[in-house]
């Protein structure tokens, strides 16, 4: 039997994120694609064999359907595959995992994913609509609500069964919005105090303004590459070592009956990790989906890098940070970057490149990182994608 | 353009509730009658939220509709302040709620006619029919809400 292939990231970039009423659809995916061809000059848009996009909202924001070739046009690439892809918050690691699986079939050698959102429509109606959207129409949809109220449910859940409390969530944003201080790619840069923290005003309780992620505009890409492509590209590459999807439900009534049990989290997490042969206490950064303080504590328990229960314990402890047990959203997470649905998967692995190549500058991992996890979420832990990805030396 | 535009479903959150436009029309015909209903299979017994026109656990589509148990439990609930459509900004705050029914369903909803901190997990509710926005032909629409015991 031949060899497995192997797939690398071997170039990234990604857009200034923030309110972005200026750029459209190509502008946005023109900055981020010069950032990652910039990032390393040797990969040419002529390279491209196959070019997939993801973007949740194209058709409302452009309006655009069909958007893959419209980066295709932008960026000057001429690829014999690509398409778009949705998947909610999801979307920029399953449209990755298109180009991976493309390279790892053998379809092509390398190839590129593009994702970004223009999400910062102008008026309530549409950034409602926009955000209601990832609900069931025919069932839960027309309660009216957006993702705070759905995340909430689970937030009071860890509380009264774990005594979580909502000063332990604040910890969490005040430790994102540290992180991207050092980041000029952040929608936010400014720090957070606790006392701010706390004291912000109520969105759906438990959960406060700085417990939450905000929609964002912007853009990032990645280049895929087989082992042999990706040699010749870079000397530093970062391996995809394991990826792995759980679903257990849709409508939010049909979660997992406790609703501090993730399931959908976990079980993407342990796909991931027997792909990679790698465990939980192997990883040294993380990436994960911090929609709200509550997603990132719960997902620390469910990627087992805590007992279940004792998120709030491991926030208190600082092990959740650099000097602890492992350095969680160094970019700064979607609390304070922002979310701009179809790149944040990218833009997470823009991170893990920078760090896996010891190029992170202020907020490097030191020592730097061998085995990096990447998670991205959809539904209230119903939905998830896991990466975990390997420094140049990484063995598989 | 410069005319106002209008959508037939794309911008319209609400569900479909007659025979013309959704095949599970009944839940609402029976929701206008005050009573909250499901589908149940009669093949393998199993009882769905939300109803389904096929059984998710077998595949039949020998179904029937069978009523909710009348009382419901809260599990867990929020209070939201913001993040709501236009024509909820001036009700807020909205109370919202996962509530267990002992036929083992589970259904989200909102909670209306009660006083924000007057709720807890674990107090019981029951059915509240409440009016929503018409349907494109302009008929009336409703929605399963629950209240207070």
């Amino acid at each position: 039997m031949a060899q497995p292939k192997r797939v690398a990231v071997v170039a990234t970039g990604v857009s200034k994120w923030g309110a972005r009423p200026e750029s459209t659809i190509r502008d946005l995916i023109a900055e981020a694609g010069k950032e990652c061809f910039d990032s390393n000059p040797r990969v040419k848009n002529k390279d491209i064999q196959g070019l997939t996009t993801s973007g949740v909202y194209p058709q409302r924001s452009g309006p655009q359907c069909h958007p893959a070739p419209v980066a295709c046009e932008v960026l000057g690439v001429t690829p014999r595959l690509y398409q778009n892809t949705d998947c909610q918050c999801q979307s920029g690691a399953v449209n990755m995992r298109i180009i991976w699986s493309a390279i790892m079939s053998g379809l092509i050698d390398v190839g590129m994913a593009v994702g970004w959102e223009r999400i910062l429509l102008p008026n309530h109606a549409e950034r409602y609509l926009n955000a209601s959207l990832a609900q069931d129409h025919d069932w839960e949809q027309g309660f009216g609500t957006t993702p705070p109220a759905m995340f909430a449910l689970s937030a009071l859940a860890h509380m009264e069964k774990y005594g979580t409390t909502e000063e332990q969530m604040s910890k969490v944003a005040v430790k994102n919005h540290a992180h991207s201080i050092s980041n000029e790619a952040a929608h936010f840069r400014k720090g957070l105090e606790l006392e701010k923290a706390m004291g912000a005003r109520m969105v759906a309780t438990p959960l406060k303004l700085f417990d939450c992620c905000v929609n964002t505009d912007g853009a990032a890409v990645v280049v895929l590459a087989s082992e042999e492509k990706a040699k010749e590209f870079t000397d530093n590459p970062m391996w995809v070592l394991g990826i792995g999807q759980g679903y257990t439900n849709w409508t939010i009534a049909n979660n997992p009956k406790d609703m501090t049990d993730w399931s959908g989290v976990r079980i993407s997490g342990e796909l991931a990790y027997e792909m990679a042969g790698v465990k939980p206490k192997d990883v040294e950064v993380a990436e994960l989906h911090d929609c709200f303080t509550i997603s990132e504590m719960i997902e620390y328990e469910e990627l087992g890098f805590c007992e279940r229960g004792e998120s709030g314990a491991f926030v208190d402890a600082g092990l959740n940070d650099y000097g602890g047990k492992v350095v969680t959203q160094p970019r700064g997470g979607l609390l304070a970057c922002g979310h701009p649905f179809g790149a944040t998967s990218i833009a997470q692995t823009h991170e893990l490149f920078l760090q896996i190549r010891g190029e992170a500058g202020e907020r490097q991992v030191n020592p730097t990182p061998k085995i990096a996890l990447a998670q991205t979420m959809s539904g209230v832990g119903s939905q998830s994608f896991c990466t975990i990805y390997g420094g140049p030396d990484a063995i598989y | 353009m410069a005319e106002k535009m209008t959508y037939y479903t794309a911008m319209d959150s609400y569900p479909q509730q007659y025979e013309d436009t959704t095949q599970l029309y009944k839940f609402y015909d029976y929701l206008r009658e005050g009573k909250l209903t499901t589908t149940k299979c009669k093949d393998c017994g199993a009882i769905h939220w939300p109803p389904r026109k096929i059984c998710p656990e077998c595949i039949s589509d020998n179904l029937e509709w069978v009523d909710m148990p009348e009382v419901g439990t809260i599990y867990s609930y929020t209070v939201a302040y913001a993040g709501l459509p236009p024509e909820l900004v001036d009700k807020a705050p909205i109370v919202y709620a996962l509530v267990d029914f002992d036929n083992g369903v589970r259904i989200f909803s909102g909670l209306v006619d009660c006083e924000p901190e007057s709720v807890s997990t674990g107090l019981k509710v029951e059915l509240a029919v409440g009016e929503v926005p018409p349907d494109q032909l302009g008929r009336k629409r409703i929605s399963p809400y629950f209240k207070l015991v």
